[in-house]
């Protein structure tokens, strides 16, 4: 059954275990996936996962669904905790660039893929497929590897005006890519 | 500054990149408080995070749950096990039930002394994998109620709840598993001076019911309802 995220996050806000337990059950793998992605650490990751559910049962009360959907939240809490780790540390990971290496899964894995994520993985395919790779890596650089626009303008040897000419386009064309979507569903 | 610029550094805030000068402008600025800019942030962390979510799948290990779980409560005990005819979750239920006191049956009263016993004690619930539960709410919302029946496939039955008001006198709770027209009593139960009650519910069989509800009855309960419904769910 698919239970309201929203209404789950209320019981928590009264501090409901049970409507905890099932929140994480939903978005636990959402939020150790992107951990992973950012500290390419599972002990690391695991720490993180459990410092964001902590930080869900403790401000719970404190989600506004006007600033987006509970994973949006989850994903938010997730990116600053991590990047933080990241920055503390400042080790560079030499991993495929992360949205390279999504726009490379073209086959959808039937069978293995709940309709929700075939549906999701497909999206993202038409949204990075509209992305132009500078911009794919000046995004990636911000928000998986938690660099800012001096450190990204740095290390591609182009103004900082370039870096956010190029972060802004790609952002531009997420949003739209999305808002589509929602406006046809 | 006009708007178009708040609404650049706002893009680029969304995914971490701002840094310097501008992006203590920036906070300074969303502190002050501005509609447009918090929107169009959580309209480019709405879009980056569908990205997140197209990440193929990794699931967290299944140890981490039980330790996330075990954080919530700060004065948790650690789980003790006897009873060697129960599995080890139920048994340290009935365990920790006992050693506050508590009597098990039918026309029988728990009571569970702290709220941290309580969340111990669903909290190993929650970790046994076999765990089928129904949360029943309160039908006035005047105080939070938390309660559930919980069970496993052996036929270990558990009604706890916390948060209830003291009856008034002459008056107590009793538990009724409902399918269709047909109401059967689970038993009685008082409640401590938290609100908490913690029952063991032999020979109900929980399965078998569409719904629980509480009802406040005269004291010693009646064979059938027939006070007003306290707390209600179903499966």
């Amino acid at each position: 059954m698919s239970e309201d995220l929203h209404q789950l996050l209320k019981q928590i806000a009264e501090k409901d275990r049970l409507a905890f337990s099932r929140f994480y059950d939903r978005l636990s793998s959402l939020a150790f996936t992107f951990a992973m992605r950012i500290l390419r650490s599972r002990p690391e990751a695991e720490d993180l996962v459990q410092e964001v559910f902590l930080q869900v049962w403790n401000q719970a009360a404190s989600y506004d669904p006007r600033r987006g959907k509970p994973e949006a939240w989850i994903i938010t809490i997730t990116k600053s905790r991590a990047i933080d780790k990241l920055r503390s540390r400042r080790r560079r990971d030499q991993g495929t660039p992360v949205f390279e290496e999504m726009a490379r899964e073209k086959t959808l894995k039937a069978g293995q893929d709940t309709l929700a994520q075939a549906e999701q993985k497909w999206l993202v395919e038409g949204a990075l497929a509209g992305l132009s790779d500078i911009q794919k890596t000046a995004l990636e650089m911000a928000y998986f590897e938690g660099k800012t626009q001096t450190e990204i303008a740095q290390e591609l040897s182009v103004p900082v005006g370039t870096v956010k000419t190029r972060i802004r386009d790609g952002l531009q064309k997420l949003r739209q890519q999305f808002e589509a979507q929602g406006s046809k569903s | 500054m006009n708007h178009e610029k708040w609404t650049e550094l706002a893009d680029l805030y969304a995914v971490g990149a701002l840094d310097g000068g501008e992006a203590s402008e920036f906070s300074s600025h969303l502190k002050a408080g501005c509609a447009l800019c918090e929107k169009r942030i959580s309209e480019n962390e709405s879009a980056v995070a569908a990205l997140v979510q197209g990440l193929p799948q990794m699931e967290a290990p299944a140890a981490l749950k039980s330790k996330i779980m075990d954080s919530l409560g700060a004065d948790f005990e650690p789980a003790i096990s006897a009873a060697p005819a129960l599995s080890p979750i139920w048994a340290a239920i009935v365990w920790g039930a006992l050693s506050l006191g508590i009597v098990w049956g039918w026309k029988t009263t728990t009571l569970a002394r702290h709220t941290a016993e309580f969340h111990r004690m669903e909290a190993m619930v929650m970790a046994d994998t076999t765990m089928k539960s129904v949360e029943l709410k309160a039908t006035e919302q005047k105080t939070p109620v938390a309660a559930k029946v919980v069970w496993n496939t052996k036929g270990e039955c558990l009604f706890m709840t916390m948060g209830l008001p003291h009856p008034v006198e002459g008056k107590i709770y009793q538990l009724w598993g409902i399918k269709g027209d047909s109401k059967v009593s689970a038993g009685i139960f008082e409640v401590d001076e938290h609100g908490c009650a913690v029952v063991k519910l032999n020979q109900f069989a929980a399965d078998s019911f569409d719904k629980m509800a509480v009802t406040l009855e005269p004291a010693g309960g009646v064979p059938s309802p027939t006070g007003p419904i306290v707390l209600v769910g179903g499966r």
